[in-house]
């Protein structure tokens, strides 16, 4: 059988390529989080907020390479979900850079220094940075029991979110520590949305039919 | 990744099998073939097709090419036994008579099932009697009559603003689009149930193969259509049903936003995708 549109799919590769890349480049930024908070100088926290844009540069080249496909390709099918979901990927790990950025904003606001915290801030990095690593091997291996296994844990971010939120230090008087804490502990656990809603479209792409539809069956 | 799909789209068969009848039941059929075989001398080019289609429904057919769409087509209104060496088994039935065995006349047949060509084939006659040859051949000679079958044919094919004025011209002087659409307006004369459509826009340039698509919706309002396609776009454009057709078999046949966003076969994804074809 002869194979058409070698050049076509060539693209959709590279297009694929450009998300796992972006996907690795949060990855990297992720697993450096706290650190950023707890650290003595700002200068580190101020330069995460700078390089936010190199995430945003990577996302508009993939919106751009995506509706070109579409645009001159025509694409059906799995090729159409695939781009679309790379759209929609792309966006998500955009806003998993916001909400690093976002962290490191705070460390430029103050220095939380509350042990317990941390270590519970530096959970969810834990929890949230498996979670990306393991979409990124559900997708390569086409695994749907991993993508299911993966939607299931954001609940423990979450967990730990209500943990940090109902903690004792929101009874200590320092409104802006307390509302900064707060913060964090939101951004942290927005990362895990985020990566759920990647699952979710990986599930779409190789099946073709919506996530939800899929936990209602 | 296509096989996985294949495994999911087995646990989600028996109620996508369930679904389809309940929407089918409203619509009468209209044609239906039943372990349809044909053979060219020794080529087997059409091998136990089963399809079904309904009222007011356009249809489409892809394939690649010498996959036997063109063949199934021409077979509908017996065309195919025009090439001596044809050889058919199995049925088709029309409004529930088998085309072959009723006794239904080859003339009763494409009267009640017209077609439209690849190329637009006017007569070398004026508009006009392009329009009313049909409906003479039956038998019909009043002006009166002729004229308003000319006009309501020349309107249900989009036409008539366009040639009202120079109805006595010959057709031959007409842009490409214009003579297919002539075409269109004459095979509706003789007020068909099913217009068989061949690649009736690939000889056409985009905006009158736009015209085309846009006066199949509103035939279909009132007829069944059959359209043979290498546009994979138009059949996703026009068609409510898409069937697959690749080397003799029906690989898969659903509505078309099934066979174009999500197709239950790895082979029909791989042509509608232009993997192969």
């Amino acid at each position: 059988m002869t194979v058409y549109r070698e050049k076509f799919h060539e693209e959709l590769n590279s297009l694929i390529s450009e998300c796992i890349n972006l996907g690795k480049e949060c990855q990297i930024r992720l697993a450096g989080t706290v650190e950023i908070l707890v650290a003595e100088n700002i200068d580190a926290a101020r330069k995460v907020v700078r390089k936010d844009a190199e995430i945003n540069r990577m996302e508009a080249d993939i919106n751009a390479h995506a509706i070109n496909l579409i645009t001159t390709q025509a694409p059906v099918a799995t090729d159409l979900r695939t781009i679309i979901s790379c759209i929609k990927i792309a966006d998500n790990l955009e806003r998993i850079g916001d909400n690093i950025s976002n962290v490191a904003e705070v460390r430029k606001r103050i220095k939380i220094t509350n042990e317990r915290t941390l270590l519970r801030f530096k959970t969810m990095e834990r929890l949230a940075s498996l979670m990306l690593e393991d979409v990124y091997t559900a997708f390569k291996e086409e695994d749907m029991d991993l993508l299911d296994e993966i939607i299931l844990r954001d609940q423990d971010i979450d967990a730990v979110f209500v943990q940090i939120t109902t903690s004792d230090i929101f009874e200590e008087s320092d409104a802006f520590l307390t509302g900064q804490i707060q913060l964090t502990a939101k951004y942290l656990e927005r990362i895990g949305d985020h990566i759920k809603s990647i699952a979710e479209h990986i599930y779409y792409i190789h099946t073709g039919d919506p996530y939800e539809k899929h936990k209602s069956e | 990744m296509a096989e996985l799909k294949t495994k999911i789209k087995q646990n989600t068969q028996e109620q996508s099998v369930e679904k389809s009848p309940i929407i089918q039941e409203e619509k009468e059929v209209v044609f239906q073939s039943k372990n349809f075989n044909l053979w060219y001398g020794d080529n087997h080019a059409l091998q136990d097709i089963n399809l079904t289609f309904h009222e007011n429904d356009i249809n489409a057919i892809i394939g690649p090419s010498g996959c036997g769409k063109s063949t199934f087509v021409k077979s509908l209104n017996r065309m195919t036994e025009l090439v001596p060496i044809v050889r058919t088994e199995g049925d088709i039935d029309f409004r529930g008579d088998d085309i072959f065995k009723s006794g239904m006349s080859v003339e009763e047949l494409r009267t009640r099932v017209g077609m439209v060509f690849q190329k637009p084939n006017p007569f070398p006659k004026s508009i006009y009697d392009n329009v009313a040859y049909g409906p003479r051949v039956h038998g019909i000679k009043k002006k009166a009559v002729l004229d308003q079958i000319v006009e309501k044919s020349l309107r249900s094919a989009s036409i008539w603003d366009e040639v009202k004025d120079r109805l006595t011209d010959n057709a031959y002087g007409l842009s490409g689009g214009q003579q297919q659409r002539i075409c269109i307006a004459r095979a509706l004369a003789v007020e068909p149930e099913v217009i068989l459509m061949d690649e009736p826009t690939s000889a056409l340039d985009p905006i009158s193969t736009t015209k085309i698509e846009d006066l199949m919706q509103e035939l279909k309002k009132d007829y069944s259509i059959i359209i043979v396609t290498h546009n994979m776009q138009q059949a996703a454009r026009v068609s409510d049903r898409t069937s697959f057709f690749y080397q003799g078999y029906v690989v898969e046949s659903d509505d078309t936003n099934v066979i174009f966003e999500n197709p239950s076969d790895k082979r029909t994804e791989d042509y509608v995708s232009g993997r192969f074809g």
